[in-house]
């Protein structure tokens, strides 16, 4: 195997904050919001109250991605039924005209299931889009002390693509908003 | 939020925090006079119906009477769940449930009494009413001179009868019509093991003492819990519960199916006792939002519930009627579907029956007991508008009203709203809620002892 190259360019990416309670990283992650930053996030082990509004985040919008899937899947069914019982291969089913309003109730099971499985179809896919799922790997992973994230630890880690970013100022904004430890974290660049 | 503000000052005098109690001087210590003379009004008018139209009281005061029994009923299903769920969101809320539950055991034994006295005129099973059917059969046919009665005429059985018995001999259709009544009577005689009075009556009473009791015992829970502040009592309340609720579905279903299926004897659905389970828990959840947005607009509920328990509260009125609609559709989809004359006769009387007099009713059903409620309370913005969700509220307890009258007064015969079924509705409900104003003299409307309760008042909904 060939050696690589051992003066590799590297470049910061991430920056890792670390807190010890849940208060700690609640005020800082207000503070991080007030300075304007966007591409940040918190890792914490449990559902910290009041951290939405800390971080200032808008409500999700999966809802509206779910009801396009679920109308679409209402919509879709209705055409299919139609289409096929009452135009392509009119089929007289219980004394009713085929396509006729009398048969929407036997259409009712169809156009819920379809509703709701696109409406699953779109709150699975959904949520994938918005959280950028999948991939497979995220800077943070490089940080042995993450790991503490699911059990006693608090973390907010602030991306180095967030215009805000600078490399000293932002740890410092950190650091004084009462972090347990700063690491900067880097990746090479290819 | 604006509600999290500190604005509880006026619920209390206590240093530490509000008491939540109802002061002497605020107009709450005395609405349940207000109810108590609506309700006596109301009475007034239905004792009147009693005297001019002895058949159409029962079915009037069958609707009024299970309107404001399923408010109670349906507060008892919520407190039982919250019990049964460890839920800690709704305890502030838990106790304006508890008040419209406690008066169970006091107020409905006694103004069940009209219903027992009329029961002949009400069940087609008791007699009374098939002795009326056979004459009005004879005149359908014209075997003799008498006309048909106009209340026959405007049931619709004329109409109902197939075009090509009228055509064939008398003798042949008589035959027909024997066979058919035959064949109904053995439906009911079938059914005469369950349905006899002695034993519906026999019925009655142990739902009423098992209500009365389960009530009873959770109400003490509760209240005794603002004094002792004792764990235990949750610890008794939780365990408890399973044993509670299916106490509440037995009776529930069981007084579903004994005053309300059996007013038509020969109809048949299984589904009937969770059909009436879910206009109960939509309507307590609709009437728990109205009840307590008043009572939080007079300054008596402080910060106990706020946008977050509301929003928890419009969940679940949301989920209540996608569940509502379920089995509404489930019970006519079935029917409808097999097309058995025996079973559709039930929806026919909503439908084409009666004149269609019902048609509108049953159209309103499904627009604005499902279609707009559901697209109005579907946003997360509206559950967390207090006007929007209160309007969505005050949709769904009118519709429970309409939807009572549409289960009960079908079997009475065309829809003719009469100052009597009015009179019935308020003079049960007022005395109803003058009993639950009553009870709320002399508690917390917060269970101010509940351990638990910190929990519920730092809810967040994510």
């Amino acid at each position: 195997m060939e050696a690589r190259p051992t003066s590799r360019r590297r470049t910061p990416s991430i920056i890792l904050a670390e807190y010890k309670s849940a208060h700690d990283v609640l005020h800082a992650a207000e503070k991080v919001r007030d300075a304007g930053y966007v591409r940040w996030d918190t890792h914490t082990p449990f559902p910290v109250h009041g951290m939405d509004r800390a971080m200032g985040l808008r409500d999700s919008r999966l809802g509206w991605i779910v009801i396009v899937f679920a109308l679409t899947g209402l919509t879709g069914a209705f055409a299919m039924m139609h289409w096929m019982n009452g135009v392509d291969y009119p089929t007289v089913v219980g004394d009713k005209p085929p396509g006729a309003p009398q048969t929407l109730p036997s259409m009712v099971p169809i156009l819920f299931e379809l509703t709701i499985l696109l409406s699953a179809f779109g709150a699975v896919l959904g949520m994938f889009h918005l959280n950028r799922l999948p991939r497979h790997h995220h800077p943070v992973f490089e940080s042995d002390r993450f790991r503490l994230a699911s059990d006693d630890r608090f973390f907010i880690s602030i991306e180095a693509d967030d215009p805000k970013f600078d490399v000293d100022k932002t740890p410092a904004l950190l650091a004084g908003a009462h972090a347990a430890n700063v690491e900067v974290i880097e990746e090479d660049v290819s | 939020m604006s509600t999290k503000g500190k604005q509880s000052s006026q619920a209390g005098d206590g240093a530490n925090g509000p008491n939540y109690r109802i002061p002497a001087n605020s107009p709450w210590a005395g609405a349940w006079k207000i109810a108590a003379a609506i309700g006596v009004v109301g009475l007034a008018i239905a004792a009147y119906g009693w005297a001019t139209d002895k058949d159409r009281f029962p079915f009037s005061y069958l609707f009024g009477y299970f309107v404001s029994l399923s408010l109670a009923l349906g507060a008892l299903f919520f407190v039982l769940v919250l019990y049964i769920t460890k839920a800690s969101w709704g305890i502030s809320v838990r106790r304006v449930a508890e008040l419209l539950m406690r008066p169970i055991g006091q107020v409905f034994p006694l103004l069940v009494i009209p219903l027992v006295l009329t029961m002949p005129q009400l069940f087609p099973w008791m007699g009374a009413k098939h002795a009326v059917q056979e004459t009005t059969s004879e005149q359908r046919h014209g075997t003799t001179e008498k006309k048909a009665s106009p209340l026959d005429e405007a049931r619709g059985l004329a109409s109902r009868e197939p075009a090509a018995l009228r055509d064939l001999p008398v003798a042949s259709a008589t035959r027909m019509d024997k066979a058919e009544e035959a064949h109904e009577q053995k439906i009911v005689d079938h059914k005469r093991a369950w349905m006899n009075k002695g034993f519906v009556i026999g019925r009655l009473i142990a739902y009423l003492l098992i209500w009365w009791w389960l009530s009873d015992r959770y109400f003490v829970w509760s209240s005794e819990q603002d004094k002792t502040k004792a764990f235990e009592n949750t610890v008794a309340a939780q365990r408890f519960s399973p044993a509670a609720l299916m106490l509440f579905a037995v009776t529930l279903t069981f007084f579903a199916f004994d005053w309300l299926l059996s007013l038509n004897a020969t109809w048949y659905s299984t589904i009937f006792g969770v059909y009436i389970f879910a206009q109960t828990s939509l309507f307590l959840m609709a009437s728990l939002i109205l009840i307590t947005l008043v009572l939080r607009k007079s300054g008596l509920l402080g910060d106990a519930v706020n946008v977050e328990h509301y929003h928890d509260m419009g969940k679940l009125l949301f989920g209540w009627i996608v569940f509502w609609s379920y089995i509404a559709f489930a019970q006519f989809f079935l029917i409808w579907y097999s097309n058995i004359p025996e079973e559709t006769a039930w929806f026919h009387q909503r439908w084409s029956d009666n004149g269609g007099t019902w048609k509108v009713t049953s159209l309103a059903l499904v627009v604005m007991h499902f279609f707009v409620p559901f697209w109005f309370l579907l946003s997360r913005n509206t559950k967390r508008r207090l006007s929007l969700l209160a309007a969505g509220a005050v949709c769904m307890v009118v519709m429970h009203i309409v939807e009572v009258y549409w289960v009960v007064m079908p079997n009475f015969g065309p829809l003719q709203p009469n100052i009597v079924d009015l009179g019935c509705l308020l003079g049960v409900l007022g005395v109803y809620l003058s009993a639950v104003f009553y009870g709320m003299r002399d508690v917390a409307l917060v269970p101010v002892g509940d351990p638990r309760l910190l929990r519920a008042l730092d809810f967040e909904n994510a």
